[in-house]
Order: C-alpha cells, then structure tokens, then sequence
C-alpha cells in the first residue's frame, strides 16, 4: 500500500495561552477528496497554514508521500507538490490569467517574459484539467469563480499533487460551486489530492470522499462520506459542534396581522444604470416571515437597498408602518421603523474597527448621548447587556468588531437591528457563511422576532434556508417577482421558478 | 572696458564664497585692519545668502568690509516673515553697532525694532526711511535708482532682438514691489527707446525662492514669442534663466553680475548692493552715519549698471555706452513704475 | 504585491492608512523622532561638526532650556521660547485640520489654502470695525477667520460628496486659489491693499483692539501671544468631538467604512462636507492666531512664503492624529524651526547655512519614517494575521482569528 500523500501527526500550535491546533491527526489519501470541516476558529485554517508553510508547529510531525519534511515557507511547500488556493485570492487583478498564473516561474526569452510561451502553457494546463479559462483575459474582468481557477491553475502549474483550498465556496455563487465540484472530481480522478476546508455540511457530504472533523483545535474523528453508510447532516453537525443540532427551526404556525412593510411598483437600477428590480409589488404582515427566493443576480442586493433607502429608486414606493420612505434616506427609513441586517456583514454591517460598544451605537447614537456628548460608560451598560442577551462570544464591549468570528460578528449585527425595536425586519443572507451551530442561532432569533410580531423580509439564495423559515415564498426571476410559494413547495417547484419557470433542471436547485 | 561694466567687475563665483567669508571673521583674518573694531550683523531675507543676487552680494559687501576694514561682521539668514522680528532685535540686544536689514520684505520689522533700541544704529536696503512706520531717526535707507541699469539693459535687449528678427523680450518678477517694478519699468522703458516696435511680456512669479516657478513663467514667455528672458526675481529667478537656456534663448541677470552662468547670459542689470554695505560700514566705522535719511545709489555713482556683456551684444557696447551717458546727463529721464 | 480580490473589505487607502495611524501608543513615534535626529546627527557628523554640542545649541535655541532654570542666559531663553511657542500655535491648529479629515477618511492637503482663507479673514476684520470693543473684536476676527477656512475646506467636502472629486486633489488646487486670491486682494491696486503704502503689496495693519494680548515678552517684539491657549484649547476640543460627539463619532464611522456607516443611516456625503468644514475652522483659527498675534497684517509674500499649512500634514502623521499627539508634533516642528534659527547657532558650533537644511532633513526624515512605520505596522499585521492572530488583512469573509478560537 503506498503512503498517504500528506500525514499530520499531533500537530499543535499555540496562540499565547490558545491552542489552535492541539494535537490533530489527519491522514490525506492519494487521490482523494478529504474534508477538513469545523465551526469558525476550530483550527482549520491553522492547520493548512501549517501546512503550507506559513506557521510552524510548536510540536507533531509532517510526512509527505511517507517521508517527514519540516515546512518552512510556502515555497518549500510548493517544492513538495503542495498548493494552496486562499479564500481571498492572491492574484494581480491588473495582470492577465496567464501572466498571474505564471507569476513566480515566468518562461523566459533571453531576460525578457516569453508571454506566447505563457499563454500556450496556461492554455494546455486548463485544457487538461478542464478549467476553463481565456489566458489572455485581464483578472479584474473576469468572474470570482473564474479567479478561483486561476488560483487552482496556479497550483497546478508550481506541480502541486496536494491542493489546498480553504473554504472555496464561501465566494461562490450555487452555480459556480457546481461548477467547482465538478473541477474538484475531475482533479481527483487524475490522482490530484485535495483538501477542501468547510463548514457546509451539505457541500462536504456532496464533494468528500472522507471527512475530518475539527472542534476547538483537536481532530473529532475521521468518517468515510463516500462508502455505504455516509453519516447524515446531523450527525456530521453533532460532530462539529458537539451536541445535537437543530437544522430546521421548530415555529409555530403564523400568526399574520396588518401589512407593516408595503412594496409597490418598485423599480431601482443596478450600479451600472441598468433595470434590475422591475416592477416589484408585495408586502409583508406583521407576524410572518415572507422570504424572497431566486438565482443570485436578479436583483435581490438592488431590491433591499431600494427597499432600505440606500439606493434611490427610478419609481415606486415604499412604506413602513404606513409612512412612506421611498427615496427619503436611509436614516429616516430606520427612524420609520426598519431594520436592516446587511447582506455583506463586514462591508456595510459593521465597522470593523470600532468597538463592539460602537458598533451597536451605530443605528441610534442620537439615542445615546447625553448634553449632546456620548456616553462611553452608557454605551458600554448597553453593550454589555446586548451582547449577553445576544450570546456573543470572542470579546467584550471593548474588542473590534474585526476580532470577532463571523458568527459572533452577525449575532452583534443583529443585536443591534433587533436591539432598535423595528417594526419591519429586512435580513439579506443572514446566515451566509456562518457554521451550523450559529444558523440555528439565527434561525432562532429570526422566528422569535416574528412571533413578536414584526414584520420580516428575507432574502436568501439557500433554497433550504428559505423553505425553513418562510411562511410565504415570492421567487424573484430578472428583477420580477414571478410567482408566490408556500413553504412547503418542492424544491423541484422552486427552482423551476426561480429559473424563470421553463427549460428548468433540479441541478441547479439541487446545488443551492 | 565701458564706463558701466566698470565697478565690482564680473566677480565670478561670488555665491560660492560667500559663505565661509561669513564665519571666518577674527581679527587675525583683516589683513590691514585700518578702522575702529566694529560689530557689524546683516539680516538676509527669506532669500537666503544662496539667491547668488541680493542678499549674496549684501553678504560679499560684508565679508569686504571685514576684510578690508577689520571690522566684526555676522549673518543672520530669515527663514520665515516670523524671523525678521526675532533676527534684528538679537544683534541690537547684543550691542551691534550697526545693523542692516536687506530687503523691503523687512521694513516693518525694521520700524518696530528701531524704535525699541534708538541707540542702535539700522541701515536698511531697497526701503525709502520715510516711509517706515514712525520714521525712525536711527535708520538709514539704502535706495537704487535699479531703473537705470534696467533701462541699459532693456535697451541692448532691443537691439540684439531687432538684429535677430525677434518681435517680442519679457521679464519675469518675483513679485509686484517696488524694487522689483524699478527694474521692470527701465526695462520696458529702454526696450522701447531702442525699438518702438518691440514687444514686451512681463509675469510675477509670486516667489523668490523656487526656481520651478519662474522657470515656468519664462517658459510661458518663450512660448509667446519671447528671445530674451530678464529675471528680476532673486534666487526664483535662474530658473527663468535656466528656461532660457534650455530653449536656446537669451537672458538677463539681475542684481549681481550673473555672466558666470554661461554664455546665454546677454548681460546682468546690476545693483551694486555690495557697494552700498561696505560704504555703509565703513562711514560708521568712521563715525558719520546718516540716520534719519535715505542714500540713493544710481548710475552716477555706480550704484547700479548692467555687467559683463555677452559676446553677442558687444557689437552694440558703443550705443549702451552712449545711453549711460545720457542717463548721467539727465537728457533721458528712465521711468520706475510698469504701467 | 498581491491583491486581495473577492472581497475587499479593507476600504481605500486613506482607510487603510487611517487603521494604521490612528492606533497604537506614543513609542512608534518616539521612535520615529530619535531615528530622525539620529541621522540627522550623522548629516552633522559628515559635515565635520559635533552632533552633540550642535544639538545642544539646537535645543538652546528653542529656549526649551528656560524650563531648567539653573541653564544659561535666562531672557534670551525667554525670548526663545516665546518665538517656539507662537510657531506651534497654528502648527497645532493646522495639525488637528489635517488629523480631522484623516480621522474621517480624508486627505486634508488644503490645510495651507484654509490657513491663507483665515490670515485674508483675519486681517480683513481686524483692519476693519475699529470701534468695538477689543475682546469681542479679537473674539469676532477669530471667528471669521475659522469660517472662512471653514467655507473654503467644505468647498473640498462638497465637492467630494457631490461628484466624487478626489478631496487630495480639490485641496491642493484650493491652496493655489487661496494664495492667488491673496495675490489679488493685497497686491498692488488690490481691493484690500493698503490704504497708506499705495507701492506696498500688504493689507491694512489691524487696529490695536484685534490683537491678541502678548502675556509674555515684549508685546512690540513679538512676545508670546494667547494664542497657544487658543491652540491647546481647540486640542481639547478636537478630542471631545471627536471622541464623544455625534458629529465625530460617525466622522470615524465613515472614516472606517462608509458602506457601513451609510448602511447605519449616517449621511456619508453630509459627513465628508461637514468634516472637511471643520478641518478648515481649525485651518482658519491657525491663520488668525498668525496675524492677530504678531503679523498684524498680510503681504502677498507672505502668503506664498508660509508653510505652516503644509507642515501640519507632517505634525498629524507624527502625531497620529491624536489631540494630545499633534500637540507634541507641532511643539517639536516649532521648537526645531526656532531651534535651528541662525540667531540661535554660533557658526563655530554649525554652520548656520546648514542648520535650516537640517531642520529641512529632520522634518522629512519624520515624515519618511512616519510612513515607513506605517509600512512595517502593516507587514505586521498581515504577518500576524497569517499566525492566526486576528489581524486587519486576512478576515474576510470567515475570518479565522484567534479571538474566535474559544468557542
């Protein structure tokens, strides 16, 4: 039998007085899809950083192809067939595909780049591995799936036989994934080992052959998806997060009072001035949760800033509570009645370097000043308390938002909006990127709210998230909202929908 | 030798001596150390002693008089308007005997600080005494009529250009001040005398110290027209020069003898700033000094003048010569203001 | 470099720069500044003088030696540092002009044509209402001045709110339009030239009312005026707005993040307008505090020769753009321009020439290292932050940080 491709043996690495890796195992095959799966700062990312050279363990061994090597620098990495493909991509976005692919090992003529030669290469590299991908398209204009495989190509072509990649999908769009799955499969089938970092559980169960899984830095165990008996989604969230997890939310039936949100003829353009939300009518009942459904790209982003006042509308109107908000500021939207748990929660959700205290002093600062100066000691009272109530854990009032966990970091978001008393609640992609123990807390929240009786509109492009919640579905198709689902429709019958309602397959509702 | 070209002569690299002959003053140093042993502090203006014009040859009278009359000279340079007050009051604190401001950028601190110490004795260059504030009786002013060697210089400018079938000549200014304008006004005045024809450009520059900044005015110039770039603009200014030649164009010094900056240097309109500290000095030191009144420096007594000309415009040193006499003469009247 | 493409949530340069600068104590700048006069004191060195007794004239020239009382000759250190003191009055000001906009997010390179707006404001409403009382004459000029800076640093606000236009770019054509503007009132012939020296490219002397009482010196020998009290003053206030106002707090929101802030419910255009105003009024204030303590009056000159303005980008980058920070910075710029004086430096010890290139090769040295701090802080961070250990460049989307390890 020949040695695994890559064996880690009691691995550790402090952090101060943390350990990040504290003695983990794990075991990569040749040619196989090995799943590396945890909740946010189970020891992941440390491990494969360890891996690729850019941490040093404090203790435990590394072989590769059976013999021990010590890994100093990414280079000594790649020397070793080990590649690497980051979350946030490492690539020049002002060079083309094929100058970034070769980057670091450019053919030559005499002292000058040989970029035909480049170019044939990348172009018979991606031909190979069925990556499509046009050598001569500039980065910066191509798609982040696109760059995803120029990464992968980049790997490929330093002669990397171990790939890394570290959460993958958490850029992607469901299609891109399924296009990334079916790359992934044809690497593995031509002897190409991957790990692929996640906390996903379905894409795990969908892509791995094995699973490894991480909590607070040790190795859980190592299960087998591709056998007879692959274990289910609970039992792998069992795994992770350490007890029993709750995948779809437990609610009682809904209650609907008077409209509170009222969406009518809403048209908005997208930042390149075309049409992308044409003509949108619905509202939302006090006591429901109505969730719109749809393919990302067709106008969901415009619709919530269109519907928050952070994007002016070409026409419609929009009103909280009975007042009308369209087009009067965001500040006066939320002064109405409406929160807003943004979609991108690092970008437009928090900022990141202002401390937890003032992060949740973001919506109401006016609120909390006193002779027309903050409060710092009121601010804190206030933090405190959300942040107990809200369970966030990683730091205090006092830490940057940045030091948080993503989880931790949306729970802060929410706090915050629900924290405000809306009556309207808007939530983009709560949940995007957050591990399974967090959904469920955000699931929770958001049925809470509900059965307190506000009104709360969610977007999200997770089919499952979406039948879970909602108690009423509208699918949105190119800017329109093209039909209304109960929650209990197929996915079969979402999909077709969302797809604009002909020529539809279930590959694509399958891969959300 | 002409009858203007006479005087300090064309002393080189004046700059480049200047500035250890500011600090290498002892007793030992003054050959024939003929007077009585006075301190004497200059106070530059924000031109500093690098302009290789006004204040370098303020500078040069002094290191001339410490050499030649044994007296104890120190330099004060200004690097900003809030330096002047500061500068002269030190030397008037420490008991110098005379103190001189170089410049008109001074006058005001000069009126301050002469009221407060009235047993200093204060010479002040380019400022008229009567117009300081208070009229302060312990101040003498050193004026230049630099009109006169800008009206020579104009007028030889003129001719070379009509020779040279150039239509247009310019000036480049460091600002719109009296001294500046004198020389701008001769300027035009002489152009015009030579060739009612020509055309004369002229641009301020806002600035005496960064060269870029005339250099680009004169380079504007050059692009209307212009053959002949006169720089009254201090250190600024030889980028103006600079910009001359650079285009293969012609220009005029300023101040000091500038001849050393190469051949595209037509000639200078000079003003003999070095002659009037030393003569300053040296009447303290002899104990007549005229306070309370103004000193006017000109033609006549070679105060001002233009230097070294150019080979290109020696052909018409005879026509320049004849002009200077006429000025001395008074049959040309040269006018101060730029209209 | 590589970039970061997906998803950039670090935010423009100025952002980035600003995460950087506006953390971290008082040891990286001290550093800064003994780096800076290390080689400094080799640039003596090489020029054959001793650095030590050519830093200790330096230091005696700033009259900071009046603070031991057993030094030397006692009124000329009096007078010393008097004349340090009214040079880090409007570096101050123009220090905390540059630190607001940087607070928010903004490059404040206008400080200079504001500083020009407030000395023209300045001099007109001292010149001008000779009957009022002196208090409230000096009280009113002051105020002028501010707004003008005000005004003609929200133009830069403004601009940037409105059509996007790069603020480094609007402020450092303002400060041409300032000095031309200047140039114009005050030249020769100008509406507010001198009524009395028609030759005389300078505005009216203010009247006595509207100067600023001198409490220290001689008053017609430019004595310390209150305006260092004014200075250290609106030091105080900078931080109570900054740190503890509506205004400032979400000034630092935008400065952080402006889809954030936006997303908020904050105005991020009203809040570049406003933030850029009040840069200016402490631009403006700097100006007046200039010719209401002992200028008394403007010429063209001085407006092109002033540098102030400019300085104050150097005196916020060293001083972090913190209150208590700028008014150290600036103390240290005043000093060494007083210091470095040629009064100050008997040519045995430095060559005077040589003495304001050094003040010159300080300063940029300060600058230079300031940045390369800002350089290394960052390599730092994106160090630490591959260590796992929760750093400004590897967060998104999921960021793997250290402080998320305990669960």
């Amino acid at each position: 039998m020949t040695p695994p491709a890559l064996q880690l043996s009691a691995i550790t690495k402090r952090f101060g007085a943390v350990a990040a890796n504290d003695g983990v195992d794990f075991e990569l095959r040749r040619g196989e899809i090995h799943a590396l799966l945890g909740e946010n700062g189970a020891g992941k990312s440390t491990l494969m950083n360890i891996v690729y050279g850019m941490l040093t363990p404090d203790a435990g061994e590394i072989r590769v192809g059976g013999e021990p090597v010590t890994i100093g620098s990414p280079r000594q990495a790649m020397k070793l067939g080990i590649g690497m493909v980051f979350q946030h991509f490492m690539l020049v976005d002002v060079m083309t595909v094929a100058e970034n692919v070769v980057l670091g090992a450019e053919p030559t003529k005499g002292a000058l780049l040989d970029s035909r030669a480049a170019v044939a290469r990348v172009r018979e590299l991606a031909g190979r591995h069925g990556l499509s991908v046009d050598p001569d398209a500039v980065v910066e204009d191509i798609t982040v799936g696109q760059q995803q495989r120029v990464e992968i190509l980049r790997a490929l072509d330093r002669g990397a036989d171990i790939l890394v990649l570290d959460e993958p999908t958490a850029v992607l769009t469901a299609q891109e994934t399924a296009e990334l799955m079916t790359v992934l499969r044809g690497l593995r089938d031509k002897g190409t080992s991957i790990v692929f970092i996640s906390h996903k559980l379905s894409e795990v169960r969908a892509i791995a052959d094995r699973v490894t899984v991480l909590r607070r830095g040790r190795t859980v165990g190592t299960v087998e998806v591709a056998g007879p008996n692959p274990p289910d989604e609970a039992e792998l969230a069992r795994l992770m997060v350490g007890r029993d997890v709750l995948l779809r939310v437990e609610k009682a039936a809904c209650r609907p009072a008077a409209p509170l949100l009222d969406v009518r003829d809403l048209e908005a353009d997208d930042d390149r001035g075309l049409r992308a939300v044409d003509g949108v009518s619905f509202d939302v009942r006090g006591g429901e949760i109505v969730a719109i459904a749809g393919v990302d790209g067709n106008g969901q982003r415009e619709l919530v800033e269109a519907v928050c006042d952070l994007r002016a509308p070409v026409a419609g109107k929009v009103t909280v509570g009975g007042k009308d908000v369209t087009g009067r500021g965001a500040r006066h939207a939320r002064d109405c009645g409406l929160g807003h748990i943004a979609e991108d929660r690092q970008r437009s959700g928090l900022v990141l370097d202002f401390t937890l205290s003032e992060n949740l002093a973001l919506r109401d600062v006016d609120r909390r000043t006193r002779f027309g100066l903050l409060s710092p000691r009121r601010m804190l009272a206030r933090a405190t308390d959300l942040l107990a109530e809200f369970d966030v854990r990683g730091g205090g009032p006092q830490a940057a938002a940045r030091s948080l966990s993503g989880g931790n970091q949306q729970k802060v978001v929410i706090a915050r909006e629900i924290a405000a008393g809306p009556r309207v609640l808007v939530a983009a992609q709560p949940t995007r990127g957050l591990d399974v123990g967090a959904i469920e807390f955000v699931h929770r929240r958001l049925v809470a709210e509900r059965d307190a009786g506000r009104a709360i509109l969610l977007l999200s492009l997770e089919l499952d998230e979406v039948r879970n919640l909602a108690d009423r579905i509208l699918v949105i198709f190119e800017g329109r909202i093209v039909g209304e689902l109960p929650p209990t429709a197929t996915e079969e019958q979402l999909g077709l929908l969302m797809l604009g309602g002909g020529g539809a397959t279930s590959a694509r509702a399958s891969a959300a | 030798m002409s009858l203007v070209a006479a005087g300090c002569g064309s002393s080189g690299n004046s700059s480049s001596t200047s500035t250890p002959a500011a600090a290498g003053s002892t007793s030992t140093a003054a050959a024939a150390p003929t007077g009585k042993k006075i301190k004497v502090g200059l106070v530059t203006d924000i031109g500093g002693l690098n302009d290789r014009s006004f204040n370098a040859l303020a500078n040069k009278g002094l290191g001339d008089a410490e050499s030649q009359l044994g007296i104890d000279g120190r330099v004060l340079t200004s690097k900003s308007n809030a330096d002047y007050v500061p500068n002269l009051s030190t030397l008037a604190q420490q008991k110098y005997d005379l103190v001189i401001g170089v410049g008109f950028l001074m006058a005001d601190a000069m009126g301050k600080v002469a009221k407060k110490y009235p047993g200093t004795k204060f010479a002040i260059i380019d400022v008229d005494q009567t117009s300081l504030k208070g009229k302060p009786a312990n101040v003498e002013g050193l004026l230049f009529k630099e009109e006169e060697g800008g009206y020579l210089a104009g007028y030889l400018a003129a001719l070379y250009a009509k020779d040279h079938k150039m239509t247009t000549i310019s000036s480049v200014g460091g600002q719109k001040i009296p001294p500046v304008d004198h020389y701008i006004a001769g300027y035009q005045a002489g152009a015009k005398a030579a060739d009612p024809g020509i055309k004369t450009l002229n641009g301020y520059s806002q600035d005496f110290v960064d060269q870029s900044k005339c250099k680009e005015l004169a380079l504007g110039q050059i692009g209307q027209g212009s053959g002949i770039v006169f720089q009254v603009a201090g250190q600024c200014g030889l980028g103006a020069l600079d910009a001359a030649k650079s285009k293969g164009k012609l220009g005029i010094g300023v101040d000091a003898d500038q001849a050393y900056l190469g051949s595209h240097i037509l000639t200078s309109a000079t003003k003999k700033v070095d002659v009037a500290v030393f003569d300053t000095i040296k009447e303290v030191q002899a104990g007549g000094f005229k306070a309370g009144t103004n000193t006017t420096f000109d033609l006549k007594t070679n105060g001002v003048g233009i230097g070294k000309v150019s080979a290109a415009g020696t052909k018409y040193q005879a026509q320049i010569d004849k002009v200077a006499k006429d000025i001395v003469a008074g049959t040309i009247t040269v006018p101060d203001t730029v209209k | 470099m590589t970039a970061p493409t997906p998803s950039d949530h670090r935010g423009p340069a100025a952002t980035r720069l600003l995460r950087h600068l506006s953390v971290g104590g008082a040891v990286a700048p001290l550093i800064t500044t003994i780096v800076a006069f290390f080689v400094g004191g080799l640039v003596v060195l090489a020029t054959g003088k001793d650095p030590l007794t050519t830093y200790k004239a330096i230091f005696d020239g700033t009259g900071l030696n009046w603070l031991l009382p057993w030094s030397g000759d006692r009124a000329l250190a009096a007078t010393n540092l008097q004349q340090t003191l009214i040079n880090t009055g409007p570096l101050i000001l123009c220090g905390l002009a540059v630190a607001y906009a940087f607070r928010a997010g903004l490059f404040n390179i206008g400080a200079q044509g504001q500083y020009t707006m407030g000395t023209i404001a300045a001099v007109y409403a001292g010149s001008s209402w000779a009957g009022l009382p002196g208090w409230l004459h000096v009280v009113l000029a002051m105020a002028v001045a501010a707004l003008a800076g005000a005004a003609w640093a929200g133009i830069a606000g403004a601009l940037r709110a409105s059509t996007g236009a790069n603020e480094v770019i609007t402020t450092i054509m303002l400060n041409y339009t300032a000095l031309w503007i200047g140039v114009y009132l005050f030249g020769l012939g100008g509406p507010l030239q001198a009524n009395d020296q028609p030759d005389v490219p300078v505005s009216n002397d203010i009247v006595g009312g509207a100067k600023l009482p001198v409490f220290w010196g001689d008053k017609d020998l430019q004595g310390l005026h209150v305006g260092i009290f004014v200075a250290v003053l609106a030091a105080g206030i900078f931080w109570v707005v900054l740190n503890r106002s509506r205004l400032g707090y979400e000034a630092r929101a935008v400065g952080f993040s402006p889809p954030a802030a936006r997303s908020a419910g904050i105005g991020v255009g009203r809040t570049y307008v406003v933030t850029m105003a009040i840069c200016g009024l402490f631009a403006g204030l700097a100006g007046s505090l200039d010719i209401l303590g002992w200028q008394f009056h403007l010429a063209t000159n001085d407006i092109s020769a002033s540098q102030v303005g400019f300085l104050g980008i150097a005196v916020a980058l060293l001083g972090r753009n913190t209150a208590i920070g700028t008014c150290f910075a600036a103390l240290l710029f005043g000093a060494l321009s007083q210091g470095t004086s040629v009064r100050n430096l008997d040519p045995a010890v430095f060559q005077p020439e040589l003495a304001q290139n050094l003040t010159t090769v300080i300063q940029g040295l300060v600058v230079l290292l300031v940045s390369a701090d800002v350089l290394l802080a960052s390599v730092w961070r994106r160090r630490r932050a591959r260590a796992g250990g929760g750093g400004a460049a590897a967060a998104p989307p999921t960021p793997t940080t250290l402080g998320s390890v305990s669960p």
